[in-house]
């Protein structure tokens, strides 16, 4: 990793703090993926049970 | 491509997404002219206008370029997409003044380059946040149905 060494730094701290801004977003995005994904999927439940309901009247 | 972005209308969330990959990519390859591909993460004079820049910088500029292009698709990833590059952004102001991103050529507080990520971040979460999903810019097939 001398490529990303420069004055002053040894590399893997700078790897870390690289890869820090990128890792918190990636974090956001696939949380808010999964929680966007769970309220569609329990709108599709809600909508499953007045279907239900409905054919059982 | 774009024509298959805009069909059904994009949302604020895409138009910032979209504005947001081509700022991105135009500072990526301004960048790479000013700064060509020599001493790839160094702490160097090169400066575009005011900002520090390396042949790193570039790439991340480029690489969140990509990203907000990509996600531009979809209303959903869009928003999302704008929310987690602004928390990243954000990530990287602290990181900056906390002379954490000299890898970037980025030394120090005194920086623009930190300000100016301070408020990109701060305007790409406000528009995740806040923009409604309502349709702003009709496509033709929108207004043909």
């Amino acid at each position: 990793m001398t490529w990303l060494a420069h004055a002053g730094g040894t590399g893997w701290d700078e790897i870390v703090a690289g890869a820090a801004p990128w890792i918190v977003a990636l974090g956001v995005f696939v949380v808010g993926r999964r929680h966007l994904a769970a309220r569609s999927g329990a709108g599709e439940y809600v909508a499953r049970q007045a279907e239900v309901a409905n054919v059982c009247r | 491509m774009l024509d298959q972005l805009t069909r059904n209308g994009i949302t604020r969330n895409q138009l910032f997404a979209l504005a947001s990959a081509g700022i991105y990519f135009a500072a990526g390859l301004l960048g790479f002219l000013v700064t060509g591909f020599d001493d790839f993460a160094g702490d160097t004079d090169e400066k575009l206008i005011i900002l520090g820049l390396n042949p790193l910088h570039n790439v991340v500029h480029l690489a969140l370029g990509a990203a907000w292009l990509a996600a531009a698709f979809s209303a959903a990833n869009a928003r999302l997409a704008n929310l987690a590059l602004g928390a990243g952004l954000l990530v990287a102001f602290v990181l900056g003044v906390a002379g954490g991103a000299g890898f970037l050529n980025i030394d120090d507080a005194a920086e623009p380059d930190n300000y100016l990520h301070l408020v990109y971040g701060l305007a790409s979460v406000a528009v995740g946040l806040k923009a409604s999903e309502d349709v702003v810019h009709v496509g033709r097939s929108a207004v043909a149905a």
